[in-house]
């Protein structure tokens, strides 16, 4: 499991590789936060890689999204497979997140 | 206890990992003849090797190939090193103990290895009962190999597809969190247990924590539009949704859970 971060025109584009679970789901949030405290404001979370969100992972999602709210900015999330998707549809986070089929479309939708 | 004269390698690059697992060894069995070098005994091979997956300079491969299918291989591992325990069974160790070692493990792991007599015949038949029993320490690091190994026994035994990587993935991955965080306070001397019955029409799986239980039945429905924005509370509602049954013991520690194959 690894997160990869990188910068596509403003935005802070975060792949997750492997899982988003209770093992890892705290060292997610601090990296993301440190791109928060770094002047980030736009943010993109890319699954194509990832096959795996647990309850700690989504709880991670939504509490940082709430934080990036709160000074201003956006979260949404790319490339669910369908077992991620309908983890989303099923807790009703779906209607929490702008979600888009692949990263382009959401780099696009910013 | 035993038979006499075993003979136990320890291959590992760690001399402190060596003499800790050579002292209890002995402690066992004074009959066990216990060495750091394959040629200790003058040609003869081992009947049981302990194989430090933290030591990059092991390879269970290599060790199956030069011992043979008679030598018995266990994979010694700790949270450095979990994430190789699903290639090291895969490549022919029958078991693992985890490091720091527990003396009661070690002391079950050398009964089978006496009982057993086969050398380096599985004594996790999975392929022909269906059972499948894992027991860690509680650390959350542990989860993800926990449930890529029961899942992958599912999609090997019993059924594949969305049941198995969506349904018993994540419902198994939330009750062994909640066992490790809440059953067990993360404590690594507690452990949890996991008895999986996997079989084509259904995989039934039970995880027993050393808590002192909890009472499953006070939880928001995390769906509610006020709930929605809250960082916790998913898990029980995830398990309850994706496993088709939910059982818990008197104590509250163990649950079991259900997830039927499709169309059955």
């Amino acid at each position: 499991m690894n997160f990869r971060i990188s910068n596509a025109g403003g935005v802070v584009l975060v792949e997750v590789e492997g899982e988003l679970i209770v093992g890892n789901r705290e060292e997610f949030k601090q990296i993301v936060l440190g791109q928060l405290d770094g002047g980030g404001r736009k943010f993109v979370v890319d699954f194509a890689k990832s096959s795996y969100i647990d309850s700690s992972g989504l709880g991670a999602l939504v509490s940082l999204s709430k934080k990036i709210r709160e000074v201003g900015g956006a979260l949404r999330l790319a490339g669910l497979n369908e077992d991620l998707r309908t983890l989303f549809d099923l807790t009703k986070l779906n209607t929490l997140f702008q979600i888009s089929d692949n990263r382009d479309l959401a780099l696009a939708d910013f | 206890m035993g038979q006499a004269g075993r003979r136990v390698l320890i291959c590992s690059g760690r001399q402190d990992v060596v003499g800790d697992l050579a002292a209890r060894l002995a402690g066992l069995d004074a009959a066990a003849s216990v060495a750091a070098r394959p040629d200790a005994w003058a040609g003869q091979r081992p009947d049981l090797v302990f194989i430090d997956l933290a030591d990059p300079g092991q390879s269970v491969r290599e060790a199956r190939t030069s011992f043979g299918i008679e030598t018995e291989l266990i994979a010694l591992v700790d949270g450095g090193s979990v994430d190789s325990l699903l290639p090291a069974i895969a490549a022919g160790c029958s078991d693992y103990l985890f490091h720091p070692i527990n003396e009661a493990e070690l002391r079950l792991r050398w009964q089978r290895h006496v009982a057993g007599r086969g050398g380096g015949r599985p004594h996790r038949p999975a392929g022909l009962s269906g059972k499948v029993h894992l027991e860690f320490p509680s650390s959350v690091g542990y989860v993800r190999h926990a449930v890529a190994e029961i899942v992958e026994a599912c999609e090997r035994l019993a059924f594949a597809g969305s049941r198995a990587t969506l349904n018993l993935r994540v419902a198994l991955g939330e009750v062994l969190a909640n066992a490790i965080l809440y059953g067990n306070d993360e404590d690594p001397g507690r452990l949890v247990r996991i008895d999986a019955d996997l079989r084509p029409g259904a995989a039934v799986v039970t995880v027993t924590d050393e808590g002192p239980g909890f009472d499953p039945t006070a939880v928001l429905d995390p769906t509610l539009p006020e709930n929605r924005d809250r960082s916790h509370g998913r898990g029980l509602f995830l398990l309850r949704t994706l496993a088709d049954e939910v059982v818990y013991n008197d104590r509250g520690n163990a649950v079991t859970l259900t997830v039927r194959a499709p169309c059955a």
